[in-house]
């Protein structure tokens, strides 16, 4: 374990697996266009981003999204760029307002009415009581009978 | 003869299902009939088994007078592949559906001894109904012994990527547990129709619970395997339509498997575990649906038919539908059973199905989003990892936080500081791991390093967990070594389980965070390093397969000069559906892994050839796939807990009487 | 084995499962008639309580919590085993006897009205037997295939086999196939230029027309071994003019239709072709009737845009013509007017994919 970790520690961090013709020559600038592919859908494709497809469609967007950026507009006006080209569909990540809200906010909900219910549960609890002495003697004559 | 013999046996099935829903409907008070109903049971499982067995006679004899294996299969495929390609399409898969459904009614009739007379037969009744929906459907809407009058020469192949010794198992082993949890469905049905609903029922339903869901994982875990080395870019998880199909039911039996515990032991709660037994089988259902309609895109889905897709959504709501109206009928006459402090070992289940509940909420809302904005004329979004990372993730980590403590406290009243006092080396071991990872591992990050720090919270909770139980080092050795070998299975199974999910975490978090990637363009002769290997291009050369051609590269894996092994990456070109696919070679380095494929042709810049290759060294990778086997293990050996087999200890009583 | 003995066969089995299937529900009825009267779910609450001793004794829970648990178990106890089971019935051997007979009935009518009784099975291996047997001349191109295949397998080192194979591969449309045969046949004999030909002109099928590496390297060896044979010649001026040396390529062309005897029926096509590629006139034409109701089209969208099949026609037009410009002005639109209909976009961006 610690010689792996050492072992780990003493690599720099290569390049990324992107194709080198496409690659951009500012490593930080080609680390953003890398995250931002990944949060782009490709349109063509069975639910697969950008930075995964080979097809045509997601190469042309690549080359775009790497221009862009190149050009130095941000993250967020890359995005814009995109929606307003291909509708919101385009991105991975579905906006936080509108709609979208209900889907953002559901499973926290659940959450939420879980632990009220809960607490509700908790609350109105009685203590048990010990067996009564008829209980007791129902209780004897049930196990009885197994045994017998 | 074969195939039409098939087709026979398969309509006898269903109508011996049939023949189960009124016989044992009507046996719930008349052993003869509850009888009868068993037997129809096993015919019905008989009869499918046949007709699946003369399917695959028809797949592996290339009979393309039987229009699936003319539209499915293809005279140059490898015979595993025939054999496989009998359920990988379709109308072949809902036969196995079919058959894993009537065999688990056989298993009922056969081995559940143990339940009282009435809820057997009702349980049966149910099975049977079920089984006539989905035969039903398989005979008349999607039968795949149909024959042709007139067959072609030659058939239409399968898809390359199904082509893998992964893919044909893992279809089997995620209807196991898929159909599995029909068993606990029939059973929530009938205990509704009888109104028995108390710990004993809780206690029946539990060992189905441990098979499908472990069937389930085994299942999900074999795709996720197949998707890592097939697709090619070294993911394992995307996030997909048909992943998350998956996914739900088995949150939802992780959580039933829990629920019915409490339920079992403290009689609590059986509303909800009744609701999760409904809820599980329900999800199951959808994700048949889901996969098969074509209302979602994804890379796993079979061909689509809205028809079909229209009449699966028909079952799906006849059958869970029923049952959530008898539900509805029956919830309020149910009493909650026993009390529970806030700190117990009920609390903690009861978080830990709040948490899986709500993150089965994420995976199912994320799922079907697109579509019902696309019904109510809403803009449409894609819903995809981003979204999953954010929700889904920090929900299930609040849950891992907690999971130790749960096995800790007693029921009823638990000690919160006790369990706190006995878990602080776990808290220790997972502190400094992480803290280790944040300094040793480069580059830094704090997130990932949290999470390796919760998986080995994890795995340390599980093992203080049976040391605890065991008193290790508070009592004489001898006294432990008596304790170990007394400890129920079931605490071995659900410890290891529990290591299990750390294990996942370790190798998800380490694998996701750290991995190295590499894009070059080599020609033969050429190095590149990736991480601490160095990858040498020896030669691309080209292999002929049964039915592809392909290029085959030879490269030389060395770590510090030592060949450590070679690896054999392909791209394949499949004619007969026109579909190139590339073959990952993986190196296998202990719990790491070297990821090669080989990609096109393209000339270097001096005009001489060289290839795309793109390499990726996954760190802990095995972990991913190791920890959900440890889950499964752990399901069987609490399976195979006396406890839960009631009969054994009532013989051994007889027998010592 | 004759019509009626497989039919008589097929039902005698179809009776027979019939058989074990009423049978199976009639022998379990029964097994199952005789009852016990033990209540299991009394079982299992009676086993709870045995159990939290159990627990005490091997010292998992504390004595202090034993009084508590044994009350609630208790009383699950006692609450179970109040509830009475429901009385046993006997009787009811009509409805089983009714269903077993039933049943197979049932079976058969169904599979009368969807099956298809008595069809027999039709393996490949089956097949192939039946069609060697038969006259060659009845057979159909991919039947002589499959035939030949199956004789290639006995005498794999038959090169003259497999260029037979190849051919018939050609004939059925499976140039794939074809090159395979053909790429066996030329490791077994290198220097056969008519064997090298059939194998370019198989890679030439394969890949929809165009003359690639592979193809090239077959017909530079085939000509290399026999400079006069025509096919090599041919393909590798066509190859001349693919990558743009035109004039060389005709030279080949001409050369070749000089070298054919005059009765050869390939020479008309050749001088047709050498004659087109010489005046390159006439595609111009054509291209300027396409670009006309291309036009026409575009100019019909500016009045009527809401056409989503009209705009991806365009988008694809554009894409075929090489009009990049206009392609992506019209895609630009287009994604514009249908941006919330994802399925339309789909549609545009697969127009606007190069063909493959």
């Amino acid at each position: 374990m610690k010689r792996l970790l050492i072992a780990l520690a003493a690599l720099a961090c290569i390049a990324a697996a992107s194709d080198p013709s496409e690659r951009l020559a500012d490593p930080a600038q080609e680390a953003r266009a890398r995250a931002l592919f990944k949060e782009v859908r490709c349109l063509i494709c069975q639910n697969e981003a950008i930075d995964d497809s080979t097809a045509d469609f997601a190469k042309d967007v690549r080359l775009v999204i790497r221009e862009q950026i190149a050009a130095g507009r941000s993250d967020v006006q890359v995005k814009d760029f995109l929606t307003d080209r291909y509708g919101e569909y385009v991105l991975f990540r579905p906006s936080l307002s509108g709609a979208n809200l209900a889907l953002w906010t559901a499973p926290f909900l659940v959450l939420l009415i879980g632990g009220v219910l809960l607490m509700m549960r908790l609350r109105n609890r009685a203590t048990p009581e010990a067996l009564s002495p008829e209980e007791e003697a129902a209780l004897a004559r049930l196990t009885r009978t197994d045994d017998a | 003869m074969i195939a039409e013999l098939g087709a026979f046996c398969l309509i006898l099935a269903f109508v011996l299902s049939i023949a189960q829903i009124a016989l044992s409907g009507a046996g719930a008070n008349r052993p003869v009939l509850a009888g009868a109903g068993e037997g129809a049971a096993f015919g019905a499982m008989a009869m499918v088994g046949l007709a699946f067995a003369a399917l695959i006679h028809a797949f592996v004899t290339s009979d393309f007078s039987v229009s699936n294996v003319a539209a499915n299969s293809h005279t140059a495929k490898p015979l595993l592949y025939r054999v496989a390609g009998a359920w990988g399409n379709h109308e072949g898969s809902m036969v196995l559906w079919c058959l894993a459904l009537t065999a688990f009614g056989s298993a009922i009739a056969a081995f559940g001894r143990d339940l009282p007379r009435d809820l057997k037969a009702r349980t049966l009744a149910v099975q049977g109904a079920l089984g006539v929906l989905f035969l039903g459907y398989t005979v008349f809407a999607s039968n795949p012994l149909e024959r042709i009058i007139a067959p072609p020469v030659e058939g239409a192949s399968l898809n390359p990527l199904l082509q893998d010794p992964a893919l044909a198992i893992h279809p089997p082993m995620l209807y196991l547990g898929y159909v599995g949890f029909s068993v606990v469905f029939s059973l929530a049905v009938a205990a509704l129709i009888g109104g028995r609903i108390d710990a004993a029922w809780a206690r029946w339903v539990r060992p189905w619970t441990l098979a499908a869901w472990s069937f389930l994982t085994v299942g999900i875990t074999l795709g996720s395997f197949w998707a890592y080395y097939e697709l090619g870019w070294g993911g394992w998880w995307f996030w997909d339509p048909v992943e998350n199909a998956s996914f739900m039911p088995w949150l939802m039996g992780a959580a039933l498997l829990h629920s019915a515990v409490v339920t079992e032991k403290r009689g609590a709660l059986p509303g909800w575990t009744l609701f999760l037994a409904l809820a599980a089988f329900t999800f199951s259902m959808l994700g048949a649906f889901l996969v098969r309609s074509g209302v979602l895109t994804s890379v796993h889905a079979f061909a689509v038919d809205p028809t079909r897709g229209l009449l699966l959504l028909g079952i799906l709501g006849l059958a869970s539908g029923a049952g959530f109206a008898l539900f509805a009928w029956r919830a309020p006459s149910l009493t909650p059973g026993g009390l529970f402090a806030p700190v117990s070992r009920e609390s903690a289940i009861v978080v830990n199905n709040i948490v899986l509940t709500a993150a089965a909420t994420a995976v199912l809302f994320g799922t079907l989003w697109p579509l019902i904005c696309e019904a109510l004329d809403l803009p449409t979004p894609s819903v995809g990892p981003p979204f999953f990372n954010l929700v889904f993730n920090p929900i299930m980590a609040l849950g891992l936080l907690i999971l130790p403590f749960g096995p800790m406290l007693a029921w009823k009243r638990g000690d919160a500081l006790g369990a706190a006092q006995r878990l602080w080396i776990a808290a220790l071991i997972a502190v400094g791991a992480g803290f280790l990872a944040l300094m040793l591992v480069s580059p830094r990050k704090a997130l990932a390093s949290a999470g390796l720090a919760l998986g080995f919270w994890l795995i340390a909770g599980a093992v203080v967990e049976i040391t605890d139980r065991v008193r290790a080092f508070r009592v004489p050795m001898a006294e432990t070594l008596r304790r170990l070998g007394g400890l129920p299975r079931g605490a071995w199974g659900s410890s290891l389980a529990h290591a299990g999910v750390g294990v996942f975490i370790l190798g998800a978090c380490f694998e996701t965070s750290w991995k190295l990637e590499l894009a070059e363009i080599m020609a033969p002769g050429r190095s590149v390093t990736l991480g601490g290997y160095e990858l040498t291009l020896d030669k691309v050369g080209v292999v002929d397969g049964p039915n592809y051609l392909a290029e085959r590269a030879t490269l030389t894996v060395r770590k510090g000069g030592r060949t450590v092994c070679e690896a054999l990456p392909e791209r394949r070109f499949y004619p007969a559906g026109g579909q190139t696919t590339q073959e990952v070679a993986i190196c296998y380095r202990g719990l790491d892994q070297v990821y090669v494929t080989l990609g096109e042709r393209r000339a270097l810049p001096n005009g001489d050839p060289g290839w795309l290759v793109r390499g990726y060294f996954n760190p802990w990778v095995q972990l991913i796939f190791i920890g959900p086997m440890l889950m499964a293990l752990g399901g069987a050996i609490s399976l195979s807990d006396r406890r839960l087999r009631l009969g054994v200890g009532r013989r051994s009583k007889e027998a010592a009487a | 084995m004759s019509a009626f003995w497989a039919q008589f066969l097929f039902w005698s089995f179809a009776v027979a499962l019939s058989l074990a299937a009423a049978l199976a529900v009639l022998a379990r009825a029964r097994q199952s008639a005789d009852v016990s009267s033990e209540d299991p779910g009394v079982t299992v609450h009676r086993r709870q309580l045995a159990e939290i001793d159990e627990l005490v004794s091997r010292g998992l829970l504390a004595p202090e919590e034993q009084a508590q648990a044994r009350a609630e178990a208790g009383r699950r106890l006692l609450t179970s085993a109040e509830q009475a089971p429901a009385a046993i019935r006997t009787g009811g051997k009509p409805l089983a006897l009714i269903a077993a007979v039933g049943a197979p009935v049932l079976a058969v009518a169904l599979y009368l009205a969807i099956g298809s009784p008595g069809m027999a099975d039709s393996p490949m291996d089956g097949r192939i037997a039946l069609w060697r047997e038969a006259d060659p001349a009845s057979l159909s191109p991919p039947q002589i295939a499959a035939v030949l295949s199956e004789v290639a397998k006995d005498k794999p080192n038959d090169p003259e086999l497999l260029r037979m194979l190849a051919a018939a591969r050609i004939q059925a449309n499976d140039p794939f196939g074809a090159a395979n045969a053909l790429r066996r046949a030329v490791s077994l004999r290198p220097n056969d230029p008519a064997l090298l030909s059939a194998l370019g002109e198989a890679f030439v099928a394969v890949s929809g027309g165009e003359i690639a590496a592979d193809a090239r390297r077959a017909f530079a060896d085939a000509n290399r071994l026999d400079p006069k044979a025509a096919s090599p010649r041919y393909y590798l001026a066509q190859a001349a003019i693919a990558d743009g040396r035109k004039a060389e390529g005709l030279v080949g062309l001409k050369g070749l239709l000089a070298d054919l005897p005059a009765d050869d029926p390939n020479r008309a096509n050749l001088a047709s072709e050498i004659a087109r590629l010489e005046g390159g006139g006439q595609e111009e034409d054509m291209s300027g009737a396409i670009q006309g109701m291309v036009d026409g089209l575009a100019a019909r969208l500016e009045a009527e845009p809401d056409d989503p099949e009209g705009w991806a026609r365009l988008v694809r037009a554009y894409t075929v013509l090489g009009d990049t410009a206009r392609r992506d002005a019209a895609l630009a639109r287009a994604r514009n007017l249908f941006k919330d209909r994802p399925d339309v976009l789909r549609t545009l961006e697969t127009a606007s994919e190069r063909p493959q």
